[in-house]
């Protein structure tokens, strides 16, 4: 790693951020430090960070609020939560805020430096996706001084074609799905993605497409088997729910063990 | 919560596996799952579910913590083991301070307190699904770029080198 990873302590005790700070830029952190949650989340959206070091008990904003607008907001931030106040309520607000660690002072600062050895080693792959994304910014700013219109094909007609199959009609560029027999108002208005799922089931109902040729379809870029079932999981989901609310249609869409995903004619 | 008429033939959407004790629970659990689309399995002790995902593969785990045979951190840790991409959510009656801590340190995706109703854990399940659907797709993205940034950069060494 070229850039040493960057910390942030958020602690309103002046003692334990100088010290906690002084061990970690001995091991070569950079650390910045905020007294309060306000201030912790003015340092978040100022400049990036990898991991935040957060005490529970500050003024004002309480530590799992911090915890868990910091989560939202930056999910790609790594939580330790130090506290002196340990209990069941703000451990459970930790796992639900994603924190991967929980450490309960008293603690000597040989072990927070420990712990945090240990979660940055861990995840590395988060921090080699933090050096892309700033080598791709700087890509970008260097990019938008082109003119980029010439690069880029033009967009694609759009697809204005209605697809039907057994009982579904699918309005493509509507992005809607309805029983032929129901009337368009009661048709289930569909997401970009879920249109695109449907309407490649569609094309060729009864035939088996596997996830990775949806996901593909859908992204438009290669991935993995397993990744693109991760991606459909929920817009699956979403589908079914719709297809069996508003198209009458509860088991169009079928699982084919691992193999993919079909379309039954009914 | 929508619930799904005909649940033997719609797709799955997860592979769930539910180990819970209390055998009321556990197939009260699996319906409502089903009939939300997923596929669920039931296992009511620790070496039973152990068992179960050496076995199958599963997308997620509704763990109760106290079971009869082994503690519920311990089935997590294992299971973890088995199936590092497991997503686990923790139900459970009695929990403390400890058990909580680590569930954090082994990355629960929630935690939720008995009793929990059918719809907030259908809905737990799918933030789950959904947080891990969208870590997924920014890794994806992110490869794509970065193979695209090492292609841009060849051709630009291609072309120094002319």
């Amino acid at each position: 790693m070229s850039e040493p990873a960057s910390i942030l302590i958020v602690d309103d005790e002046a003692y334990v951020r100088t010290s906690v700070g002084r061990a970690l830029e001995l091991s070569g952190y950079a650390v910045q430090m905020a007294a309060d949650g306000e201030e912790a989340l003015q340092r978040l959206a100022a400049a990036t960070c990898d991991l935040m070091l957060l005490d529970l008990r500050l003024p004002g904003m309480s530590g799992t609020a911090v915890m868990r607008t910091a989560s939202q907001l930056y999910p790609e931030l790594l939580i330790i939560v130090l506290t002196g106040y340990a209990d069941e309520e703000s451990a459970i607000a930790a796992v639900q805020s994603g924190a991967v660690d929980y450490l309960c002072k008293p603690i000597s600062v040989h072990q927070v430096v420990a712990a945090v050895d240990i979660t940055l080693r861990a995840h590395t792959d988060r921090l080699r996706r933090r050096a892309l994304m700033q080598a791709l910014a700087q890509t970008m700013e260097a990019l938008a001084a082109l003119p980029l219109e010439r690069f880029i094909e033009p967009a694609r007609p759009r697809n204005d074609s209605t697809l039907r199959a057994g009982s579904l009609v699918l309005d493509v560029a509507r992005r809607q799905v309805r029983a032929a027999d129901h009337g368009e108002d009661r048709a289930a208005e569909l997401t970009e993605e879920e249109t695109a799922v449907l309407a490649a089931l569609m094309a060729q109902p009864g035939r088996i497409i596997s996830a990775r040729v949806l996901a593909r379809g859908v992204h438009g870029q290669e991935m993995t088997e397993w990744e693109a079932e991760q991606l459909l999981r929920p817009l699956v989901f979403e589908l079914c729910r719709k297809l069996a609310s508003h198209a009458g249609r509860p088991d169009a869409m079928r699982n084919a063990r691992r193999a993919g995903y079909f379309l039954a004619v009914d | 919560m929508q619930e799904f008429p005909s649940r033997r033939k719609a797709a799955w959407c997860a592979r769930i596996l539910v180990v819970d004790d209390e055998p009321r629970l556990a197939s009260g659990l699996q319906r409502a799952l089903t009939l939300a689309g997923h596929e669920a399995d039931t296992a009511g002790y620790g070496r039973r579910a152990l068992e179960a995902l050496q076995t199958r593969v599963y997308d997620l785990m509704i763990l109760d913590l106290a079971l009869p045979d082994m503690s519920g951190i311990q089935v997590m840790e294992r299971a973890l083991q088995l199936q590092p991409d497991l997503l686990v959510i923790v139900l459970t009656g009695r929990s403390n301070l400890e058990s909580v801590i680590a569930a954090v340190k082994l990355h629960a995706a929630d935690y939720l307190l008995k009793p929990s109703g059918l719809a907030e854990i259908i809905e737990a399940v799918v933030a789950a699904l959904q947080r891990r659907a969208a870590q997924v797709r920014e890794r994806v993205a992110l490869r794509t770029v970065s193979q695209a940034l090492e292609i841009l950069q060849q051709s630009d060494a291609g072309d120094a080198a002319e």
